[in-house]
């Protein structure tokens, strides 16, 4: 459906894409992956030509889209597109926002637009708000209405991009359900994402965006159980594992309570069980290492979570850590709450790992 | 509101308060008028200026910019006194009684005509047309009607048939009775009446055409005008950038002080005869027993209370005791009683018409024409005027005598007079002199006769005439009664039957009294500003060219702005410089200067009506305002939505008309309704380029009634309901604008 050859786009002197070349077809939802600043956006904006290519042909169901004499936007009402800022036009009423360009591009009548509109309204969940104005939702309701409006000029592919960076977690998931159920229908879809375990879930496609290009390409399964290639592997590593330096004596607490809540809520993991990492961390922290170890020490730290398992896993590194660690102190206080609220604790390399 | 009405009262307690604030000040003389106690105040340039400075070089100076703000200031108490041609302080202190302009003058200013200084052509005519209009006594009627009758009007004057051209004639209309505007909004007055006399000699066509002082050179300068008519002297500054003519006209500079703090020779009450006839309606009047004066109460006010008194010094003294109001006697006799009373003021209407005669034996036809010749020849050459001047409007007691040589072997004329009515005929340095004596001694003398004079009681002079013993009688009003038994010359002077009063003494007033006068005050600057003239008219006239100009620049205006916005945002560097760099340009520089440098230089020469020159200097200069103003509505409309637009399909017109512009709009339109209130407002200027806006008019007004607080504050209260109104309509737009605002329907759906 959409044939993509050679494709860069460079800013001035800054090269951000180079020969990309893909194919996409029909009903596949593709998820893009990627560190940030690695391009994700760039691509799918150059796709409906809101960044113009530096050079490379876009061919969409084998007519060439980037030739200077296309008409842009006959091209653009097929291709639909969600932002991370929703861009809601804040004049207008919800349903208006959505009848704009029916009405006024697929030259369809009010009365029409609006029964589609009011559909589609429905369909996202808010047929109670289309005379709400944009800024009187809350988040996620925009982004909502703002797929409803995408949705309304009935396009062949939709792109979004980060859809739902700019939520909060409760209301990443209602979004998340209606891209979802849009997969579900057959929906052609790219989707910029850092919702790993949705990309996982949802498509059928993942593109690891990296050095310029598409870095891998391959089932969810692939990318994120067997990546290939090394960047790839990093980055999977990466965004399933927390991991810092921490000095015993003047760490802050609350800062890694903070950090250890979000890098938990994006692996969605539930609130109860963080709670419980956070007891852990600060039991180990402030009151078993510094007792074990003294306080001049630092330890490195590291948090992970396994779906499969749906364990969360602290590791404690240090030198001085050995197997001796946790059986000397099985009875002191500090290793019984610690054991209290892990499922195992056990000693390996100079590390210590707990899981949850 | 009812915290309006409090700001409102608090603002007029304020105006009410500052009317009454002031202590007592130096009495003011001529003499000590030369001291740095002393701020005297003109309009720079004038000849009044450089006359105070050379006359009172200790003196400070203050300037004012126009006539009224400067009689204002006096009236006010803002300065001591204010120096122009005495003329027109004259007509200032009429309509003021607050204020008076001393006896003396201190210069004269010779009245000029100027044409471009290159346009001798012009000039050489003036020139030769002022000397005709002198020699055939045109100037003297022209000045007799305009300085000294009650009502002047334009004279009909015959239109040339097949005019070559037109003169264009330019003038700022705020001198009467030079140059003014009079009922219906026509320009008129002695200089206008000399400017459409000369086109007519010149077989031409006339314009008149008002614009502000400042802006009267340059339209010579640029052609927009043939010639300046505008009770203007030359200055050495102006003889560099204009060619001046030779005098048309001579007048005395004067200062006008304040009446609380100069006490004049002779006393003055100006009223008209409206309030005359109030006043004597029933009100005890003395005069004279048999006078006309006595009859003329009986016949015009017979409810009056008339006391009749052997002499009129009898009448004087019952005023001055109180037992009478008023007294009636003729004008030079009134004039003489108010000289030398300080409390006896002179009411300076003429109640009637009293030619004064010379009575000849009846049938001695001979005398009488001869006589007759003389008397005309001097009304021509001026001498009848020095003669007033020297007798009648002297205000001292002493007088300048003329020296008329004396045929000593001539025949002798006998003259029955009666000495006793200074400044006609009364002794002065032991001789029989006097107004009427020098008249009949210089007719005498171009007899080649010589006066014998006989000196006897008024009643006996007509007796004498008519039975030998005398050859004329003087001083003798001629009528019906009177020709059947003698001859009478033609009238030599009028000494019209005038009334006298004790002086006003307002000190004393009541509270009451004083807030009476106050609110009598209001009501006759209301009838003065608004009903006499019609000058409502005038005021809704000039209201309609303020409207009709602010929302005709605002819209050129709010086009401009567009384009230059659009400019603005262009990608070719040239076109957005060119928007960028005219901005600049045009913001920093004055309104003023843009609208002058369009009148006077860019449309120099072209025929197009002032006030499109307004309507496009205005929309050229806030054209670049609101272009800004729409630049910040545009860049306020969020990036992310134009780019939804784009990925929707829109294409750029609509993404501007249905997504920039509703929101740009909206938001800058507070910034956009100021805009226009304050074009409106700026509008003010106009007058400069020959625009009779409101602000224009209430000038126009302003200098015809003197009345410096009223017309400000009446165009001050107008212009706050125009843009009151505007502001109110335009908001009621606003909230249309404001989606929060509207209803929260969808138009031509059903809903669910
Ligand atoms: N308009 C622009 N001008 C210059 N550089 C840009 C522009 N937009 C993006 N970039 C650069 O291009 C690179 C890729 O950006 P982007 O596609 O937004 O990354 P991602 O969406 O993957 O985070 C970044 O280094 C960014 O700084
Ligand atoms: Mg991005």
């Amino acid at each position: 459906m959409i044939k993509i050859e050679n494709l860069s786009k460079s800013y001035g002197d800054l090269e951000v894409l180079k020969n990309i070349s893909v194919e996409i077809n029909k009903g596949e939802v593709i998820s893009i992956i990627g560190p940030s600043g690695c391009g994700k956006s760039t691509f799918i904006r150059c796709l409906n030509r809101l960044e113009e290519p530096t050079s490379g042909k876009i061919f969409i169901d084998g007519e060439e889209i980037t030739g200077k004499n296309i008409k842009l936007h006959k091209l653009r009402m097929k291709m639909g597109m969600v932002f991370q800022s929703f861009n809601l036009f804040s004049h207008l009423t919800i349903i208006e926002n959505i009848m704009l360009g029916p009405v006024n591009l697929l030259k369809m009548d009010r009365q029409t637009a609006y029964d589609e509109g009011m559909e589609l309204l429905e369909m996202v969940g808010l047929g109670s708000k289309s005379l709400s104005y944009p800024d009187e939702l809350s988040g996620g309701q925009k982004q909502r209405a703002a797929i409803a409006r995408t949705l309304a000029m009935k396009p062949e592919i939709v792109l979004f991009d980060e859809p739902t960076s700019a939520l909060d977690p409760r209301m990443t998931s209602e979004v998340l359900a209606v891209i979802k159920k849009l997969a579900a229908d057959g929906l052609t879809m790219m989707i910029v994402t850092h919702e790993m375990k949705f990309a996982k879930n949802v498509s059928n496609r993942v593109f690891y965006m990296d050095e310029k290009g598409i870095y891998e390409d391959g089932t969810p399964e692939q990318i994120f159980e067997n990546p290939k290639k090394q960047k790839t592997k990093e980055f999977i590593y990466k965004i399933k594992t927390l991991q810092k330096e921490i000095s015993i004596k003047e760490f802050d607490l609350y800062a890694l309570w903070a950090e250890i809540g979000t890098f938990l809520k994006n692996q969605l993991v539930d609130d109860k069980r963080i709670y419980k990492m956070s007891l852990l961390c600060e039991e180990i922290l402030c009151n078993l290492l510094p007792e074990k170890l003294g306080k001049e020490t630092e330890v490195l730290f590291s948090l992970s979570y396994s779906e499969e398992k749906d364990e969360a896993e602290l590791a404690f590194q240090n030198p001085k850590i050995d197997k001796s660690f946790v059986d000397e102190s099985e009875n002191e206080l500090p290793m019984k709450l610690i054991c209290g609220y892990a499922k195992s604790i056990w000693c390996e390399d100079s590390t210590l790992h707990v899981t949850v | 509101m009812k915290y309006r009405i409090l700001c409102l009262a608090a603002v007029a307690a304020l105006v009410l308060l500052s009317g009454c604030s002031g202590g007592t000040k130096q009495e003011i003389t001529y003499e000590n008028l030369n001291s740095s106690d002393i701020t005297l105040s003109v309009t720079q340039g004038t000849a009044a200026d450089f006359a105070v400075s050379e006359k009172f070089p200790d003196t400070k100076i203050q300037y004012y910019s126009t006539i009224p703000d400067g009689c204002a200031a006096v009236k006010a108490g803002k300065t001591d006194g204010y120096s122009f041609d005495k003329v027109v302080l004259e007509y200032y202190a009429k309509k003021n009684p607050e204020t008076v302009v001393i006896d003396e003058s201190i210069g004269i200013v010779d009245i000029c005509a100027a044409v471009a200084k290159e346009n001798t052509g012009l000039c050489d005519k003036v020139n030769a047309f002022i000397t005709q209009l002198r020699a055939d006594g045109t100037l003297k009627e022209m000045e007799e009607r305009w300085l000294n009758s009650e009502n002047p009007q334009m004279p009909e004057l015959e239109k040339p048939q097949n005019p070559v051209g037109t003169l264009r004639i330019v003038t700022e209309a705020l001198t009467e009775p030079f140059t003014y505007y009079a009922d219906g909004g026509n320009i008129t007055g002695f200089d206008i009446e000399f400017g459409t006399r000369l086109a007519y000699a010149m077989n031409m066509d006339v314009s008149v055409e008002s614009m502000t002082f400042e802006a009267l050179v340059p339209a010579l300068q640029t052609g927009k005008a043939d010639i300046i008519l505008n009770d203007l002297n030359e200055t050495p500054e102006r003889g560099e950038n204009a060619l001046f003519t030779e005098p048309y006209f001579t007048v005395d500079i004067g200062i006008l002080v304040g009446a609380d703090r100069y006490t004049p020779a002779i006393s003055k009450l100006s009223l008209s005869k409206a309030e005359i006839d109030g006043r004597l309606k029933n009100a005890a009047v003395g005069a004279m027993t048999g006078t006309r004066g006595s009859t003329y109460i009986e016949d015009n006010y017979p409810n009056a209370q008339l006391m009749q008194f052997d002499s009129m010094g009898d009448a004087v003294a019952a005023l001055q005791s109180g037992k009478v109001d008023y007294a009636i006697c003729g004008m030079t006799k009134s004039l003489n009683y108010a000289k030398a009373n300080d409390d006896i003021s002179y009411i300076d209407y003429p109640l009637t018409e009293e030619g004064l005669a010379i009575a000849v034996k009846k049938g001695n036809t001979d005398l009488q024409n001869k006589i007759n010749k003389c008397i005309e020849e001097y009304r021509k050459n001026g001498v009848l005027d020095d003669m007033k001047k020297r007798w009648i409007d002297e205000t001292s007691n002493v007088y300048e005598t003329a020296d008329i040589p004396i045929h000593l072997d001539g025949e002798v004329l006998r003259v029955a007079v009666a000495a006793n009515a200074e400044p006609l005929c009364f002794v002065y340095n032991n001789k029989i002199s006097g107004h009427d004596c020098e008249l009949i001694e210089r007719i005498a003398y171009d007899l080649g006769m010589r006066v014998g004079y006989q000196d006897m009681s008024f009643s006996a002079e007509i007796a004498a005439v008519q039975s030998g013993k005398a050859d004329v009688a003087l001083s003798v009003v001629p009528t019906e009664e009177r020709k059947k038994s003698v001859d009478f010359t033609e009238v030599y002077f009028n000494n019209p039957q005038t009334l006298i009063t004790r002086k006003a003494n307002n000190e004393n007033m009541s509270f009451v009294e004083k807030v009476t006068a106050f609110f009598e005050d209001i009501k006759e600057s209301f009838i003065g500003t608004f009903i006499t003239e019609h000058r409502w008219k005038l005021i809704l006239n000039g209201l309609g060219v303020t409207i009709a100009l602010s929302v005709a620049a605002f819209i050129f205006a709010t086009l401009w702005g567009a384009v230059l916005c659009m400019m603005g945002k262009s990608k070719k560097r040239f076109i957005n410089g060119f928007a960028r760099i005219y901005m600049r340009i045009v913001q920093g520089t004055p309104l003023l200067v843009i609208l002058m440098l369009l009148y006077f230089v860019v449309f120099k020469g072209v025929d197009i009506p002032a006030l499109a020159v307004a309507i496009i200097g205005f929309g050229l200069y806030d054209g670049a305002g609101l272009a800004g103003i729409f630049k910040t509505g545009i860049d306020s409309v969020d990036r992310g939505q134009i780019e939804a637009a784009e990925a929707i399909g829109f294409q750029k017109f609509d993404i501007f008309k249905k997504i920039v512009f509703p929101q740009a709009a909206n938001h800058v339109f507070g910034l956009y309704k100021g805009a226009f209130v304050s074009l409106t407002k700026a509008t003010s200027i106009v007058g400069y380029i020959a625009i009779q806006d409101l602000t224009k008019v209430s000038d126009i007004i302003r200098s015809r009634t003197y009345d410096a607080f009223f017309p400000i504050i009446t165009t001050a209260v107008i212009y706050f309901i125009v843009t009151y109104i505007l502001i109110t309509l335009l908001s009621a737009a606003q909230q249309r604008l404001d989606p929060k605002k509207r209803k929260r329907t969808l138009k031509g759906v059903e809903a669910r």
